[in-house]
C-alpha cells in the first residue's frame, strides 16, 4: 500500500495507460468494502457438456466450498502474497493490498490433465463489487492443461475485476490458455497476466474480449528458453460505448524460439479498441523468429483503434515482422457473396465471421474451440454488427 | 426475359453508358465485344445491382421486373448471375460453405426446400465433374491463392450450382489454358436451355467457337455501336476496332 500511495494510479498521463483511464472509471469504489457472498444461483459451468475442475473466485475470494477439482493430479493451496517489490503494475500493487492470498495451482511434471481448469470470477451483484483475485498456475515439465477464464455475472451489476495471475510453463510442457471476457456491460477489468515459458514449451495465450465497459489486458510472455512456440491471439469485438486495451509483451530472451502474435477486432458504435504490442529480443536470443500482426475492422464512424507495434531488437540474427491494418468491410467481398444470393446482413455475418475465426485456430481442444466460436457468431448476430 | 432501354450508367460523377438498348430472350447468347475501357463489365455490374454504379437514365426489365429497383441479392434470387472478371478473393469463407447458404437462399425463393447436406453433397459433385474442378480447391477459402484459370472455373461451378436464368460471363475466357476453356465453354453448353440466356463479354473470338452466339454486339465509349451475328465475330477478329470507329467519325 506504501508503494502504491508512493507511486499514485495512472491517470491518462501516464503513457502505459494513455488510452484508458481506468481510474476515472473507478470513482467512490474505495469506500465499499466487497460484498458478502450470498448463495450461488447461476451456473458455473460455461461451456455445457464438457466437465472441467472448477476454481470459484467470489467475489475475488478463493471459495474452495463452490470450487471442485476432479482430476487428482492437479493441487490447489492457499499461500499469503509475496511482498510488493516496485517495478510492478501499479494495479498489480493495488490488487496485491486488497488480496490477502495467493491461489497457486499446480499440474505435476509429465501430467496431462483430463479436463481443463476453469477459473471463474463469481461476482454477486447486491452491491458494487471491487474483486481481487489472485492465482499462480505452474505446469511441471512435460505436462499440459488447458485453461479457460471467464467471469460469471449474477445480473448486469457493475463492478471492478482486478486481477493478477503468473504462469509458469516448464520445459516441454504445453498450456492453451483461454481468457473469455464477456461478464456484463458494465465490468471495468484489469487483467494482469505474465506468463513465464522455459525451454521446449508450447503455450497458446488466447483473449477473446466480447464484453465489458472498460477492459484493460497487461498480457506478457517471457520467453526464457529455447526451442519455445509461443502464440498469442486475441480477439475483440467493441460496441457500444466500450473500451477495449490489450497491451502484450513478448520478451526472448535465449536462442531459437518462436512466437507469433495476432490480434482482430471489430468496432462498432462508439467501441473503442487499443492494441499495443512490444517485441524485445533480447542481445542474447539469436535466431528468433517473431511476428506480430494486428488487423481492425471499423464498422461505424465513431469507432476507433489505437494500434501500436514496438519492436526493440538488440539481438543481429533474428526474423521479426510487424503489421497493422485498420479498415472498412471488403465492399468488394460483400458485393460477391451479395451476387449470389445472399442477403446483406448474412454477408456481412459470413465475412466477419471468417475475419475473427481465423484467432481460433490453434486451440487444440476441439470442444472448446467450437464453444468460443459459438460465443462469437452469438455476439456476432446479436450485437449491431450489421 | 431482358430488355434494357437507354440505360445511363455513371460512377463518381463519370458517365461511363450512355444509352444501352439490348434485348435477350429466352433461349439466345448474345455476345458483347469492344475495346478496353468501353464499359462492358460496367455493364454487367450495373446489371447486378453494383451499389458504386449510379444509373442516371434509362430502365432494365427482367421477366417482366424492373431490375433497377432489386437489391444485388434480390436479383440473384431473380435468376442474374455475374461470372466476375476479377473474381474476388476471400479468406476463411469456403466455397462449399458459400454456396450451400446461397443456394439455399435461391431455393427458398423459388418455393423450394432448401437442400439438407447429402443432397447438397450429390449436387455439388455432379456439377463439380461438370466443370472439372477438384474438391479441394472447393474446400479452401473462396479463391484465395487460386490460378487464374482456378477462379474462373469456380465462376462457372457457381453458375452451374445456382441455374441462373441470365449468366453474364464477363470474360471468363481470359486466363484459361486452351483445355480450360474447352471445359469451361462444355460446362455453359451443357447449362444452355431454352428457358436461360446469355451474355457473353470477350475479347476473342476463341471463345466463340465453342458457345455459339446468336447476336454479337460492340460497344464503344458506353454504346452499342453496332450488331450483328456470330460473321461480326469473326471480322473483328480480322479489322480490329479502328473501321468501326472510323465509321462512327464519319456519321
Ligand atoms: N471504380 C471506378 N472508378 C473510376 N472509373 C471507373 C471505375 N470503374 C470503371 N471505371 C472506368 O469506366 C470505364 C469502363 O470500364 P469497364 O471496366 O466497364 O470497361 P471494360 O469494357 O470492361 O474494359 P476491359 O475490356 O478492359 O475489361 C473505364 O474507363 C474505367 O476506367
Ligand atoms: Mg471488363
Amino acid at each position: 500500500m506504501e508503494l502504491l500511495s508512493e507511486k499514485g494510479l495512472p491517470t491518462s498521463r501516464s503513457e502505459e495507460y494513455r488510452f484508458t483511464p481506468v481510474v476515472r472509471n473507478l470513482e467512490g469504489i474505495f469506500s465499499g468494502a466487497p460484498a458478502p457472498a450470498a448463495p450461488i444461483t447461476a451456473s458455473l459451468d460455461l461451456i455445457p457438456g464438457i466437465s472441467a475442475n472448477l476454481l470459484v473466485f467470489v467475489n475475488g475470494r478463493y471459495s474452495p466450498n463452490h470450487s471442485k477439482v476432479i482430476d487428482n493430479s492437479l493441487t490447489v493451496k492457499t499461500a499469503a502474497t509475496p511482498a510488493p517489490k516496485a517495478d510492478q503494475d501499479p494495479f498489480d500493487l493495488l490488487n496485491q493490498a486488497f488480496a490477502d492470498e495467493l491461489i497457486e495451482i499446480q499440474v505435476p511434471d509429465h501430467q496431462q490433465l483430463v479436463h481443463p481448469v476453469a477459473i471463474v470470477y463469481y461476482i454477486d451483484h447486491s452491491q458494487f463489487v471491487f474483486a481481487n483475485p489472485r492465482w499462480s498456475l505452474r505446469l511441471g515439465t512435460g505436462s499440459r492443461c488447458t485453461v479457460l477464464e471467464y467471469t460469471v455475472a449474477s445480473s448486469a451489476a457493475s463492478f471492478f475485476n482486478n486481477k493478477q495471475s503468473t504462469i509458469e510453463v516448464r520445459e516441454n510442457a504445453r498450456l492453451d490458455y483461454i481468457l473469455i471476457q464477456r461478464g456484463s456491460r458494465d465490468e471495468v477489468m484489469v487483467n494482469n497476466t505474465a506468463v513465464w515459458l522455459s525451454s521446449s514449451a508450447q503455450a497458446l495465450c488466447y483473449t477473446c474480449t466480447l464484453e465489458g465497459k472498460l477492459v484493460r489486458n497487461n498480457l506478457s510472455l517471457i520467453l526464457d528458453g529455447e526451442g519455445i512456440d509461443a502464440h498469442l491471439h486475441g480477439l475483440y469485438l467493441v460496441t457500444g460505448q466500450s473500451l477495449v486495451d490489450n497491451h502484450s509483451v513478448v520478451d526472448h530472451r535465449k536462442p531459437n524460439s518462436f512466437s507469433n502474435e495476432l490480434y482482430k477486432g471489430v468496432m462498432d458504435d462508439n467501441g473503442k479498441a487499443v492494441f499495443n504490442g512490444k517485441i524485445f529480443v533480447r542481445t542474447d536470443a539469436q535466431k528468433t523468429n517473431a511476428f506480430q500482426s494486428n488487423r481492425n475492422i471499423l464498422l461505424s464512424e465513431n469507432s476507433n483503434i489505437h494500434t501500436k507495434p514496438q519492436l526493440e531488437i538488440w539481438a543481429d540474427d533474428v526474423k521479426c515482422s510487424h503489421g497493422c491494418t485498420t479498415g472498412q468491410l471488403d465492399e468488394e467481398a460483400l458485393f460477391y457473396l451479395r451476387s449470389r444470393g445472399i442477403p446483406k446482413d448474412a454477408a456481412k455475418g459470413l465475412l466477419l465471421t471468417a475475419f475473427a475465426g481465423e484467432t481460433l485456430e490453434g486451440i487444440h481442444d476441439e470442444a472448446i474451440r467450437g464453444f468460443v466460436e459459438s460465443l462469437i457468431l452469438e455476439k456476432l448476430h446479436t450485437a449491431h454488427l450489421q | 426475359m431482358l430488355k434494357i432501354q437507354n440505360l445511363h450508367a455513371q460512377i463518381e460523377d463519370k458517365p461511363i453508358l450512355n444509352g444501352i438498348n439490348l434485348t435477350v430472350n429466352a433461349g439466345e447468347v448474345h455476345a458483347i465485344m469492344g475495346p478496353n475501357g468501353s464499359g462492358k463489365s460496367t455493364l454487367a455490374a450495373t446489371l447486378s445491382g453494383r451499389e458504386e454504379y449510379t444509373v442516371t437514365d434509362g430502365t432494365v426489365e427482367f421477366m417482366g421486373k424492373n431490375l433497377l429497383e432489386m437489391a444485388p441479392e434480390e436479383r440473384a434470387r431473380e435468376g442474374v448471375f455475374l461470372a466476375f472478371q476479377y473474381p474476388v478473393e476471400i479468406p476463411g469463407v469456403s466455397t462449399i460453405n458459400f454456396m450451400k447458404t446461397a443456394l439455399n437462399q435461391i431455393r427458398t425463393h423459388r418455393g423450394e426446400a432448401p437442400l439438407d447436406a447429402v443432397a447438397f453433397l450429390k449436387l455439388m459433385k455432379e456439377k463439380m465433374k461438370l466443370v472439372e474442378i477438384d474438391q479441394s480447391l472447393l474446400n479452401r477459402s473462396l479463391n484465395e491463392g487460386f490460378s487464374g484459370g482456378e477462379k474462373k472455373r469456380n465462376e462457372i461451378f457457381q453458375m452451374a450450382m445456382l441455374e441462373p436464368r441470365l449468366a453474364i460471363l464477363d470474360e471468363t475466357d481470359s486466363g484459361l489454358d486452351i483445355d480450360a476453356l474447352r471445359i469451361v465453354a462444355n460446362g455453359v453448353n451443357a447449362l444452355r436451355s431454352k428457358n436461360n440466356a446469355i451474355i457473353v463479354v470477350t475479347h476473342y473470338q476463341r471463345l466463340l467457337d465453342y458457345i455459339v452466339p446468336d447476336f454479337v454486339h460492340v460497344l464503344y465509349k458506353g454504346r452499342i455501336v453496332k450488331s450483328g451475328t456470330k460473321e461480326l465475330a469473326l471480322e473483328l477478329e480480322e479489322k480490329g476496332y479502328d473501321w468501326i470507329k472510323a465509321g462512327l467519325a464519319t456519321v
